[in-house]
C-alpha cells in the first residue's frame, strides 16, 4: 500500500489510527481513519474510480478537494458522490458509476462504437411511452450518472421554514485570508460569523510543509500546517463564531443560504459580507489530460499532507511557479522520485531559491518545454514533453518520452467567484489576477456596497498576502457595518503600506499590475 | 534576465583565501527581489542588512557570530556555513529529508545541480525544526559543495 509510512515533517500517527472497512465495486478496501473514499482507494493502488460519460474513458482524482466532479461514485446506492471529500466508514458500499463489473475492467466501454452520447435518453428512444422510464434508467446507469433510489429522501425546498441568524459579518471561505478577515472583524467588536465547507479551517496552508515566506508579522518561518493551527486558535480566541462542514449555496434577498452536513439548511442575513473562497485549479489542454494520474498540484499535496498517501513513484511537473516547485521538492520528501519540472517560458516562474533547493537534489528544470501527451491505456505510464521556440510554439522532432506515473499539473488557479457573481458584483477580465475577478477597491469592497473579497478569490497571489488582504477585508466590513474604531482604521491604513511593500518585487509587480488594470476597468 | 533565473542555480564568488584566513565563512545565495525578511529577523545581531522586505540580505560580517540562527530558519534554505579545519573544508547545510544522517556516515557531496562532487563524512547532526548538519570533505570542493545525498 503506498503510504507515506515515514515524512521528514509530518508524523501521521498510522499506528494509532482505527482500520476501516468498505468495498469499491464488491472488493475490500482498507483504509484508515481519516480517509476520504478517494484517499482510501489511491492508497490500496485503485486510481481508476469511474468511466466517462461518453467514450468510457477511465478517471481518477484530480483537485483532491471536491471542485472537479472526476470523482464521482455511487456511495450506499446514492449516485454522484465526490469520493475526494467523503469521509469512509465502516461497511460503506462504494460503486463505480457507468462500468461493469468494474471501473477497472469497464465491458461498457465496448458499447463506444455506438456512439451513446450522455442525454441521448431525452432524444432517442422516446416511445413507446411505458418503456420510458426503463429507457431513462437504463441510460442513467450505462452512461454513467446512476440512478436515484426510490428510498433517498427528497428535501422539499418550498415549505420550509428556516432558521435565520443574523450577524454583522459573515465570513464565506475558511483560508488564510478568510480566517484573518474573521479575526479582524471580530476583534473590531462585530458579530462575526466564519462558514467552510471543508471539515476543518485553514485551507491552502493545511497543505503546506514548507516554512513561509514574507513578513514576520504572518508568521514567516513558520511551516504552513503549523501557521493554520495559530490562526484557528487565534481565531477561536477573537470570538467569531465558526461553522465548518457548512456550504454557502447562494444569495436571494440580502440573505446567505448555508447548508451544515449536507442536511441542515439555515439562512445568514449579515450587515457585511467578506467572500474568501479562494481559487479552483486550472488543467492543460493536451492529449489524454484525463488518464488517472494526471492530477492537479493541490490534489497531489492534498493526498500526501492530508492523507499520508504516497501519489506515485515517479513524478513529472508541469509549470514552476512556486506551486510546481514546492510540490518537486515536497514530492522529493515524500520519498517520490521527480523527474523533470517543465516550464513552457523561457524562464523558471517561481522564486530562485525555492529552484534552487530542487536544483540541488538532482532535479531538472526545463524551461521552454511543454507537454504534449500522457501515456498509458489505463493510467499514466508516461509523457512525451516537448521543446518550444520563442513563440511557444512547439519545435518538431525535440519530443522526448519521460517515464513517470504521475503528472502533476501546477498551471495557475482561476478565482472562485461564483457567488460574487451572483450577488451582483461588477466582473471584470484581469489576467494578471488570473482571469474573471470581482472588481473591488483598495479596502477589498466590490461594486456592491458591503460586499467585500480577500484572497485568492480577489485575485491569485501567495498565502501572506492573503492574510492581510484578509484583515482589510475583515476591518472594512466592520467598519462598514457600524463596529470598529478609530484605531480600526488606522490599523488599516498600515496594513495597506505593508501590501504595498509586499509587492515590491518582480513578482508583486504582476498583481500591482492587475489590480491597476483593475482600477481603470 | 539574469542566467541563474533560467537555470535555477548560480555560482557566487567565494574568496577563499578570506575563508582561509577566517575559519569559517557564512554565505547566503538569495540572488532575488522576494517578500522575504526571514533571515534578517531571526539574527540576533543585526548582521543581515535588508532595508525593506523585499530587498536582497546583504551580511554585515563584522556582526555575525556565526549562530546559524537565520541558516535553519531560512525557507529558502539558501544560507550555508563554509569551514576550513586543518586539512579539510566542510560545510553546514539545513537538511529535511530521511534518513537523517548520523555522525560518521559517509554521504555523497552534491553540487548545486545536484552532480555528486566528491565524499562527505558527517561529522554533526543539531536537530531542530530544521536539521542541521555539518559534513566534512576535501577543501577542493569548497566552492561547489552545497549540499548532499545519504
Ligand atoms: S549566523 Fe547568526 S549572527 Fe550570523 S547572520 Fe545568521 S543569524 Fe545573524
Ligand atoms: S530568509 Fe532566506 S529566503 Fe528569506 S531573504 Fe533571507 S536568505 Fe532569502
Ligand atoms: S471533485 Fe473529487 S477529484 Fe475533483
Amino acid at each position: 500500500m503506498p503510504r507515506i509510512r515515514e515524512h521528514p515533517i509530518l508524523d501521521f500517527k498510522w499506528s494509532e489510527r482505527k482500520k476501516i472497512k468498505f468495498t469499491f465495486d464488491s472488493e475490500e478496501i482498507i483504509g484508515y481513519d481519516g480517509d476520504t473514499i478517494a484517499s482510501a482507494l489511491y492508497a490500496s493502488g485503485k486510481r481508476v474510480i469511474r468511466r466517462s460519460f461518453k467514450y468510457h474513458r477511465p478517471r481518477g482524482l484530480f483537485c483532491g478537494i471536491g471542485q472537479c466532479s472526476s470523482c464521482l461514485v455511487k456511495v450506499n446506492g446514492i449516485p454522484n458522490q465526490k469520493a475526494c471529500v467523503t469521509p469512509i466508514e465502516e461497511g460503506m458500499v462504494v460503486e463505480s458509476q457507468g462500468s461493469i463489473p468494474s471501473a477497472e475492467r469497464d465491458l461498457l466501454s465496448l458499447l463506444d462504437a455506438l456512439e451513446l452520447k450522455h442525454g441521448i435518453q431525452y432524444e432517442k428512444f422516446l416511445g413507446p411511452k411505458f418503456l420510458r422510464p426503463l429507457y431513462f434508467k437504463l441510460f442513467n446507469f450505462v452512461l454513467g450518472s446512476g440512478n436515484v433510489k426510490e428510498e433517498v429522501p427528497k428535501v422539499k425546498f418550498s415549505e420550509g421554514y428556516y432558521p435565520e441568524k443574523e450577524v454583522d459579518v459573515l465570513v464565506i471561505g475558511g483560508g488564510p485570508a478568510g480566517i484573518c478577515a474573521a479575526k479582524a472583524s471580530a476583534e473590531c467588536g462585530a458579530r462575526t460569523l466564519l462558514v467552510e465547507e471543508r471539515d476543518r479551517i485553514g485551507g491552502e496552508l493545511l497543505k503546506q510543509t514548507h516554512k513561509f515566506f514574507g513578513s514576520r508579522r504572518y508568521y514567516s518561518g513558520m511551516r504552513g500546517f503549523r501557521i493554520a493551527d495559530v490562526l484557528s486558535k487565534e481565531l477561536e480566541k477573537s470570538g467569531a463564531e465558526v461553522m465548518v462542514n457548512t456550504l454557502a449555496i447562494g444569495y436571494l434577498d440580502g440573505k446567505i443560504g448555508v447548508c451544515r452536513d449536507e442536511r441542515e439548511f439555515s439562512l445568514v442575513k449579515p450587515k457585511c459580507i467578506v467572500v474568501s473562497t479562494g481559487a479552483t485549479e486550472r488543467t492543460l489542454m493536451f492529449e489524454n489530460n484525463d488518464l488517472p494520474g494526471v492530477m492537479g498540484a493541490g490534489g497531489v499535496q492534498t493526498l500526501m499532507h492530508l492523507y499520508g498517501v504516497k501519489p506515485g513513484e515517479e513524478a513529472l511537473i508541469v509549470g514552476s511557479g512556486n506551486v510546481g516547485l514546492i510540490l518537486a521538492y515536497q514530492l522529493l520528501q515524500a520519498g517520490v522520485e521527480v523527474k523533470a519540472v517543465i516550464e513552457i517560458l523561457p524562464k523558471i516562474g517561481g522564486y530562485f531559491v525555492h529552484a534552487a533547493k530542487i536544483r540541488r537534489m538532482g532535479v531538472e528544470i526545463l524551461t521552454s518545454h511543454t507537454i504534449k501527451r500522457a501515456v498509458g491505456r489505463k493510467e499514466v505510464e508516461g509523457a512525451e514533453i516537448v521543446k518550444v521556440d520563442e513563440n511557444l510554439r512547439e519545435i518538431e522532432g525535440s519530443e522526448r518520452f519521460i517515464e513517470c506515473d504521475l503528472i502533476c499539473l501546477a498551471v495557475g488557479m482561476s478565482p472562485n467567484i461564483e457567488i460574487l457573481r451572483q450577488m451582483g458584483c461588477e466582473v471584470v477580465y484581469i489576467p494578471e489576477l488570473g482571469g474573471f475577478v470581482a472588481k473591488h477597491d483598495e479596502n477589498m469592497e466590490t461594486s456592491r456596497a458591503g460586499v467585500f473579497v480577500a484572497g485568492d478569490s480577489s485575485g491569485i497571489e501567495e498565502a501572506t498576502t492573503a492574510m492581510i488582504e484578509g484583515e482589510i477585508a475583515g476591518i472594512s466590513a466592520a467598519l462598514k457595518s457600524g463596529k470598529g474604531r478609530k484605531e480600526h482604521e488606522e490599523r488599516r491604513e498600515k496594513l495597506k503600506m505593508l501590501l504595498e511593500e509586499m509587492r515590491d518585487n518582480p513578482f508583486g509587480e504582476r498583481v500591482v499590475i492587475g489590480k491597476k488594470k483593475m482600477w481603470g476597468a | 534576465m539574469h542566467e541563474w533565473e533560467c537555470t535555477g542555480f548560480f555560482t557566487p564568488e567565494i574568496d577563499l583565501d578570506k575563508l582561509k584566513k577566517k575559519g569559517k565563512i557564512l554565505v547566503i545565495e538569495c540572488p532575488q527581489r522576494i517578500p522575504c525578511d526571514v533571515c534578517r529577523e531571526v539574527c540576533p545581531t543585526n548582521a543581515i542588512i535588508m532595508e525593506k522586505i523585499s530587498d536582497v540580505p546583504t551580511l554585515n560580517e563584522e556582526k555575525c557570530v556565526l549562530c546559524l540562527k537565520c541558516v535553519e530558519n531560512c525557507p529558502g534554505l539558501a544560507i550555508f556555513l563554509l569551514g576550513v579545519e586543518g586539512e579539510k573544508g566542510y560545510m553546514v547545510v539545513p537538511y529535511e529529508f530521511l534518513p537523517i544522517p548520523k555522525e560518521g556516515d559517509e554521504v555523497k557531496v552534491l553540487d548545486r545541480k545536484g552532480k555528486e562532487v566528491g565524499r562527505g563524512i558527517v561529522k554533526e547532526v543539531r536537530m531542530g525544526d530544521t536539521p542541521l548538519v555539518k559534513v566534512e570533505f576535501s577543501p577542493d570542493i569548497l566552492k561547489e559543495a552545497r549540499g548532499f545525498k545519504t
